[in-house]
């Protein structure tokens, strides 16, 4: 979760806040924010879903060992989903590309422009004209 | 959510642009022990980040 803390400051200015939930006891989550070294830099609530059942819910359990795959939502303010991946068990998250992710959201909502391949904060965006299509 | 039931236990049971599924948990959070639901996070962009264990990598 350390990753995801490093670029929590980031998620603030884009109005967003975090979440982080794994089927450990609130516990093992306080003992693992005192010890660890970078869990200490974490800002938002650790989550425990002790059975599961959120897990689930969402699509991101693995039976086969008790917890959740790595996964990532992007909830809007209406509540919807908007965003997810799933990494494999051998790879970690590359959490800018989950900032570049709501940051294109937000950028296309507010301008009504498309968010093209590769688009980062600070670039255009691509005009949704009907008479473009094909040229650009 | 209603076929969520039925299926097996990790099927995938939405859609994007699709409403989250509701959950509230005890959590660990400023030193303390508190509750947390997804309603608490309506009306704000909320990043959920699923995890296998404490003490492993991101």
């Amino acid at each position: 979760m350390a990753a995801v803390a490093d670029i929590f400051p980031c998620l603030r200015k884009l109005g967003a806040t975090a979440v982080a939930i794994s089927t450990d006891s609130v516990y093992a989550h306080k003992v693992f924010h005192e010890t660890s070294p970078h869990a200490s830099q974490v800002q938002y609530p650790l989550l425990s879903d002790r059975s599961g059942a959120i897990a689930r819910a969402y699509g991101v359990w693995g039976a086969e060992t008790g917890a959740a795959f790595r996964a990532t939502f992007i909830v809007d303010p209406a509540g919807r989903i908007r965003y997810y991946s799933v990494y494999p068990r051998e790879v970690g998250r590359n959490v800018r590309e989950i900032v570049r992710t709501l940051a294109g959201i937000q950028y296309g909502e507010a301008t009504g422009e498309g968010v093209p391949a590769g688009w980062q904060p600070g670039m255009p965006g691509i005009s949704r004209d009907f008479d473009l299509v094909g040229t650009v | 959510m209603e076929e969520c039931k039925a299926a097996p236990p990790a099927r995938q049971c939405f859609r994007l642009e699709e409403r989250a599924p509701g959950f509230r948990a005890p959590a660990y959070w400023r030193g303390r022990e508190v509750e947390v639901s997804l309603g608490d996070f309506y009306g704000k962009w909320l990043l959920i980040f699923f995890y296998s264990s404490d003490f492993t990598f991101v």
